[in-house]
């Protein structure tokens, strides 16, 4: 039986080492795979998803026993990804703007799609992953913050919800959006 | 039946993965266009989010050991150890943060004192904020416009993670060691926290509890709230 979230968070603030290992260990490749394709950057991704774990563990006294923690830690890693947007300018990836309104026409997903950043498990052939990139940087942050969470995250409407302090109900004309958005770049290719 | 609510029903099946659509949205999909496109559409985005996972990668080899070191204060070559909320928050002297309090308007100061007064009760070692107590008093300031400013964040932060961590008086000098050792000043904060501040404390309570404006009943509540703390941490040392 799994061990729930809060009782390892519980272990580790009674000092218990092992027991932030496991939530390390719960973690590591969902919320890294969420970080690396929320900012398209592999190495960036590194520095965000080691230092929303960090934080995290300092923090781990201000996370609130019976609420979500996966949602926090998630909200650790967007607010950090936001602030490297913001110092280095870095757009998540392509045209990504928080607004809605497409900005430079660099297709960082499509060079990603060309050189793999990382050991990445392509499971699909390349032409399907650029096209499934290609989608995704026709989102707004907002739009593929939702979509993200639901995919690598598997949350459900009300974490989501949670995660990114918005209504369920923008949630779900987010996910709307964002759904028809990927049908339509991929429209007869796949 | 609406369209907004099929297509919403649509979403929800797909998402869901199940095979055929709600009973009742059939129909409505095959008599109305507009949700049949739709349909459409969801489908192929659908497809594409259940292609994502096909796409994951694999984080770097040593990325937890890095982490670990990382909290651990170590420096590695590749992970630059971030800086600790802890000790930004503490690059100033704990005499320094509190001649800073004392100087806010009456309302900022006395709910500042509250926390000022909880994180003093705990390295004292005579009384100390119940956890509870110490978030509601956190979230207070942290949610206000009119409290929040640099002072009584960094207060804010330092007081919720003594009161969360840092519960018993053994675990309070415990902290208050390393408190010492990672300030700049670390006689300052021992003169402080040994109470050769808490005339001066008491002196500016006293003084705030009898200048309250009408009106300002919970501030000047508040500041009696402090003042008896005050004493009783005086008492305690005499």
């Amino acid at each position: 039986m799994t061990v729930p979230d809060d009782t390892l968070v519980e272990r580790t603030l009674a000092g218990d080492a092992a027991a932030f290992s496991a939530l390390y260990d719960r973690y590591e490749r969902p919320l890294f795979n969420f970080v690396y394709q929320y900012v398209g950057d592999y190495e960036a991704a590194q520095d965000i998803f080691q230092e929303t774990m960090v934080r995290a563990y300092r923090k781990l006294g201000r996370y609130q026993l019976g609420t979500s923690f996966s949602a926090w830690v998630h909200r650790i890693a967007i607010n950090l990804a936001k602030d490297e947007f913001k110092r280095k300018k870095r757009r998540p990836i392509s045209n990504i703007t928080e607004g809605g309104d497409m900005g430079d026409e660099t297709d960082m997903f499509a060079t990603l799609a060309e050189e793999s950043p990382g050991p990445e498990r392509m499971l699909i052939d390349k032409d399907t992953a650029r096209r499934v990139r290609e989608g995704l940087s026709r989102l707004t942050r907002e739009h593929m913050q939702v979509i993200l969470l639901y995919v690598f995250q598997g949350m459900a409407y009300k974490e989501i919800s949670e995660t990114l302090g918005i209504p369920i109900g923008t949630v779900k004309s987010r996910m709307h959006y964002a759904i028809k958005e990927l049908g339509k770049v991929l429209d007869g290719r796949l | 039946m609406r369209c907004e609510h099929v297509q919403d029903r649509i979403l929800e099946s797909l998402l869901a993965g199940d095979a055929e659509l709600p009973a009742g949205i059939q129909p409505h999909v095959d008599r109305c266009p507009e949700c049949a496109a739709e349909l459409e559409a969801m489908r192929r985005g659908v497809t594409v989010t259940r292609l994502m996972p096909q796409m994951s990668v694999e984080p770097p080899k040593g990325m937890k050991s890095a982490v670990l070191a990382a909290i651990a204060g170590a420096e590695t070559q590749r992970t630059p150890v971030p800086q600790a909320p802890r000790q930004v928050e503490r690059s100033r002297s704990l005499g320094e943060i509190l001649h800073a309090l004392m100087l806010r308007p009456l309302p900022v100061a006395a709910a500042v004192a509250v926390l000022v007064i909880g994180t003093l009760g705990v390295y004292a070692g005579t009384r100390y904020f119940e956890v509870r107590e110490a978030n509601a008093i956190v979230e207070t300031v942290r949610g206000s416009s009119a409290l929040a400013n640099l002072d009584t964040l960094e207060m804010a932060d330092w007081v919720q993670e003594t009161a969360v961590h840092r519960n018993t008086v053994a675990e309070a000098k415990l902290h208050l060691q390393r408190l010492g050792e990672a300030s700049d000043n670390p006689k300052e904060v021992n003169r402080v926290v040994q109470g050769l501040e808490e005339k001066r404390l008491v002196e500016a309570f006293r003084a705030l509890v009898h200048a309250a404006p009408a009106g300002a009943d919970q501030d000047r509540r508040m500041a009696s709230e402090v003042l008896m703390v005050l004493e009783d941490i005086q008492h305690g040392h005499q």
